[in-house]
């Protein structure tokens, strides 16, 4: 059995919550102050997942970086290793919200652009 | 002679351009958005963190995306932009002064003006850290701007004083582009910043936090080289080694045109004194966003402008509105209220902030006999108080009667 303890961002009272696991099996969490704190111990110890937002370089008369981010959350451990990888996707303007950028990259998701850059 | 318009709103991040767009949507056709920057947005562009939007479109957001929505709107609804454009003073008649390299000086007429101001960050200067003044210590907004728009790290190994919401959002974004981050500093025995960033940008990067503790000495000749750390408790002093400091202590409302146009302020918020409908003490001004108070999100700040907007709207219309003859001012456990006057003939929500953290709290009006429970108030994290007309009713409100609120620990 292993422990992990997170800090619940649910509500302001940000419990930090003890959760036992076996496996991929919650035995336990204490700390938490209402029910909501059980499905986000879940939620994060089995699945933690991040929108991913980064920059990178672009080809523009007006801007040097567009801001790029994940079209979904992808999951935590990625997040680090995608930032890096983002890094080596091309654009240039014109770009519109929502292009995407590069396709399924590290097969985590979708990079997307975050704003427009009209030349 | 100088056109009238009917609206000029100054600045245009996320109050001015949901003010604006609010506006254009009741019915005003003649807008004059002004903005100093060569861009819409505001701060909006550089934040380029997920976390906004949740309120005001249900999903999240990141801060271009929020930005892009409201210009996509603006530019539809063809309002008119003047970049580049500083407002300079506010005249008798609501003649708005404004500079740019285009056009030089030059005026404009309004019938109402919508302050969006915004913010300013709190610098060294500010709360005067000893030492030597080398290069590497910045705010963590300007840090922000480096980084996500114009594209280089300003140092390898970095201390952020504050955990003020910049600052956690910041030490993240140095590790992902491969700065150490060595801790984040926080004078108070609480941070200041949204639970969520503490998980999200700290824990999730084992940064530490440390409470308690401030930055005492800044080393280094040209460059930074270390920063003293004394912890306030115990008075111990270390040495932490840096190239790069981040101060994220606190946030300023920006209002020197509300100030020289003879608009009353609130010492306490740092912004306008305001009535329900957001109007300031000069005939036809309005003030909204974070010049109005410093709020914790963008979403926040668009819903004051849609207050601001609305109120407007009424003025140049000519709508007659009720007088905000009660006072609301600030007592035990309160560091800041808007607004600051309400009629008390409508439901009214105030924003407060709190002092300290109550795990249980009531906030109350002693005089009347007024008190609501809240629970888990903290500095970091502002409280929404609705108080409904028909409570108002029961307490029979004499005329420029001041309400004290006050928080009472349960």
């Amino acid at each position: 059995m292993r422990e992990e303890t997170i800090t619940c961002i649910t509500c302001p009272a940000g419990c930090r919550l003890k959760v036992s696991l076996e496996g991929r099996k919650i035995v336990r969490v204490e700390g938490n102050k209402c029910k909501e704190g059980i499905d986000f111990a879940t939620e994060e110890t089995l699945n933690p997942a991040r929108i991913l937002t980064t920059t990178i370089a672009v080809e523009s008369k007006r801007a040097k970086r567009l801001a790029v981010r994940s079209r979904k959350p992808v999951p935590k451990d990625v997040v680090a290793e995608m930032v890096k990888e983002a890094k080596k996707i091309k654009a240039a303007a014109p770009v519109k919200m929502g292009d995407v950028l590069a396709k399924n990259l590290l097969g985590a998701g979708d990079i997307i652009a975050s704003s427009s850059i009209e030349e | 002679m100088k056109k009238k318009h009917e609206l000029v709103i100054i600045g245009a991040g996320p109050a001015g351009l949901a003010a604006a767009y609010r506006s254009s949507l009741l019915g005003i056709e003649d807008i004059v958005l002004v903005e100093r920057e060569q861009f819409l947005g505001g701060i909006l562009p550089q934040c380029i963190h997920a976390g906004f939007g949740l309120k005001e479109f249900g999903k999240e957001l990141t801060g271009p995306e929020y930005a892009q929505i409201f210009i996509d709107r603006v530019r539809e609804r063809q309002i008119e932009v003047k970049l580049d454009t500083m407002a300079l003073s506010i005249g008798r008649e609501n003649e708005v002064a404004l500079s740019s390299k285009r056009y030089g000086f030059y005026e404009i007429g309004a019938r109402a003006v919508i302050l969006a101001l915004g913010c300013r960050e709190r610098t060294r200067g500010a709360i005067s850290i000893p030492g030597t003044r080398p290069a590497g210590i910045y705010t963590a907004g300007v840090v922000q701007r480096m980084i996500n728009m114009e594209g280089y790290l300003p140092g390898k190994r970095a201390a952020i004083l504050g955990s003020g919401d910049i600052g956690l959002i910041m030490a993240r974004r140095l590790v992902l582009e491969g700065c150490r981050v060595e801790g984040v500093f926080e004078l108070m025995p609480f941070s200041t910043g949204l639970k969520r960033n503490i998980a999200q940008c700290l824990e999730d990067f084992n940064i530490p936090l440390y409470l308690n503790s401030t930055v005492t000495n800044i080393c280094g000749e040209k460059r930074l080289e270390a920063v003293e750390v004394t912890d306030m408790r115990s008075s111990k002093k270390r040495n932490i080694g840096c190239d790069t400091l981040l101060l994220s202590v606190g946030l300023i409302p920006e209002n020197e045109l509300s100030e020289t146009c003879g608009i009353e302020m609130d010492s306490s918020s740092g912004g306008p004194l305001v009535d329900q409908d957001f109007s300031t003490s000069r005939e036809g001004i309005f003030s909204c966003g974070n010049s109005l108070f410093v709020n914790d999100l963008a979403d926040d700040v668009s819903r004051d402008a849609y207050v601001a907007a609305e109120s407007a709207v009424n003025y140049i219309k000519g709508r007659k509105r009720e007088e905000a003859a009660i006072r609301i001012t600030k007592g035990n456990g309160i560091n800041q209220v808007v607004p600051q006057k309400i009629s008390a003939q409508r439901d009214v929500e105030l924003k407060i902030r709190v002092a300290k953290p109550y795990e249980k709290a009531a906030v109350v009006i002693e005089s009347i006999g007024f008190r609501r429970i809240k629970k888990y108030l903290s500095p970091g994290e502002l409280v929404f108080l609705t108080i409904r007309k028909r409570d108002f009713d029961k307490y029979n409100l004499k005329d420029r009667e001041n309400l004290v609120l006050g928080i009472e620990e349960i």
